[in-house]
């Protein structure tokens, strides 16, 4: 058994982050909301109308297509259940890929991009439907830090612009203290969450990287995690 | 596309035994052998090669159309391995031994060379393609799940796209395997005086030059059409993948 007496709720609007040591059932998590699993006891509820997008770790796109009709994807899959038309996939894409900073680049193959940009694509594609929960798994977690940091900023202006709901999974304390509204700590063995953290934090950026209720969070979160782990140790 | 080569292997069989028996001085023709009389000849060794192309071009259409066809639903149906295993198992055995159950009646037409052709030759494609629907990306193919596709909009947007190197392969494989095919499905299937097409060419040339020199450069000729298929197929392996590089 991955997880045992997860109880997890979401509020509309909210970026919440679910940390934890590798093994402990995040991605779990994130499938069975997801709908990619099904849970053998208990229940995961979506609301009504709820359209879900996510991005996993590595892109995980059409080598074969652009990167416009990478994005594309998603609203031609469901274009019959969404009702979009033809003509408005076109400049939903082109309107997502200006979102990413990646317009210029919507004819390049996914080999001609580099990591940080095939990323990028990967989120486009997911928000391109306008999704009102946002499922990540570990999606920054291969890219280099200077590229992590320039998305994960990317991310919160979309967020904040939008107002969708994050479920972000990683196992880094620092992205997750910067991103979120809210931290799930998740210890293994089977997974359970032993801690919900608050992080409050007037505004997020650069500045706020530097503070000190930034390092206190980060602090506190170090140590649920150790309190996590020596649970895990002592069962 | 690579069954197209077989077609080329067997029909000539038909034009070049007509010939053959209309020009029975060819014999002994045959035996003053010389690069000259190689091009005095190339009338009738075109027949032969005509019989040898219909083949194979008639294995490329119906590999195609098998392909089409067997592919679109296996890759529907059949997506647990353990069904693909059970249809390469059946091919397998229908490529290495399977020609002897063919109804005698087919013998003496030509659908049965291309048959036993086909059989041969469609195997690598039908392989490689079962191996290519299979390795479709798995997050991908969670994604399609993940937005509620058909099964339609898998097939035609991630399974045939995943699995066009792997065809392509098969194809490239397939080319070089339908001479072969075309040359043992007239030995097999072939009958005395008709459906003679390359493989009645190997047999009788020996006879009549002794000498291996004597012959040598028919052989040469004769493998220009694997040469040439084989470039086909790089070709067009490399029009179709340009999307991947």
């Amino acid at each position: 058994m991955a997880l045992a007496e997860v109880d997890l709720r979401l509020v509309a609007g909210e970026f919440v982050s679910l940390l934890g040591p590798s093994g402990c059932g995040k991605s779990t998590v994130l499938r069975l909301l997801a709908g990619l699993e099904k849970p053998s006891g208990g229940s995961v509820t979506v609301a009504t109308g709820e359209s879900v997008g996510c991005v996993f770790q590595s892109p995980t796109l059409m080598p074969w297509a652009s990167v416009a009709q990478n994005v594309a994807l998603p609203l031609r899959i469901s274009q019959r259940r969404s009702g979009v038309s033809t003509n408005d996939i076109a400049p939903r894409v082109r309107e997502q890929l200006i979102d990413v900073a990646l317009a210029d680049f919507a004819d390049a193959r996914p080999s001609q991009l580099s990591g940080g940009m095939r990323m990028r694509v990967a989120v486009a594609r997911a928000l391109v439907t306008q999704p009102s929960l946002l499922l990540m798994d570990e999606p920054f977690a291969a890219l280099d830090e200077i590229t992590r940091q320039r998305l994960a900023d990317d991310l919160l202006g979309q967020w904040q612009r939008r107002g969708f709901t994050v479920l972000f999974v990683t196992h880094n304390v620092y992205e997750a203290v910067y991103l979120s509204q809210r931290v799930l700590v998740m210890s293994a063995r089977p997974g359970r969450i032993s801690a919900d953290i608050r992080i409050d934090a007037p505004s997020r950026g650069a500045q706020f990287r530097r503070s000190a209720p930034y390092f206190a969070s980060c602090t506190e979160l170090f140590m649920a995690l150790e309190q996590a782990m020596a649970g895990d140790s002592a069962a | 596309m690579a069954a197209a080569a077989i077609h080329c292997a067997g029909l000539s069989g038909l034009g070049s035994a007509g010939l053959y028996r209309q020009n029975p001085t060819l014999h002994a023709a045959g035996t003053q052998f010389d690069i000259a009389h190689t091009v005095g000849q190339f009338g009738f060794f075109a027949a032969s090669m005509v019989v040898y192309s219909q083949i194979n071009a008639g294995c490329f259409v119906f590999g195609n159309a098998g392909r089409r066809t067997a592919g679109g639903f296996i890759c529907l149906i059949a997506t647990p391995r353990t069904i693909d295993v059970a249809v390469c198992s059946d091919l397998t055995s229908n490529a290495t031994g399977g020609h002897c159950t063919l109804d005698p009646d087919l013998y003496r037409s030509t659908a049965a060379l291309l048959l036993c052709a086909w059989i041969v030759a469609f195997f690598p494609i039908l392989s490689s393609t079962l191996v290519g629907l299979q390795s479709a990306n798995r997050q991908l193919s969670e994604l399609f799940t993940l937005y509620g596709a058909t099964g339609l909009q898998r097939l035609r947007w991630l399974l045939v796209p995943s699995a066009l190197p792997y065809f392509m392969s098969g194809l490239k494989i397939c080319g070089g395997l339908s001479l072969i095919a075309g040359v043992t499905a007239e030995m097999v299937a072939g009958a005395a005086g008709r459906e003679t097409g390359l493989a009645s060419r190997i047999f009788w040339k020996p006879a009549f030059a002794p000498k291996p020199q004597k012959y040598l450069p028919h052989y040469c000729s004769w493998c220009s059409p694997g040469l040439l298929i084989y470039g086909c197929m790089e070709l067009a392996s490399r029009i179709v993948q340009r999307r991947w590089q």
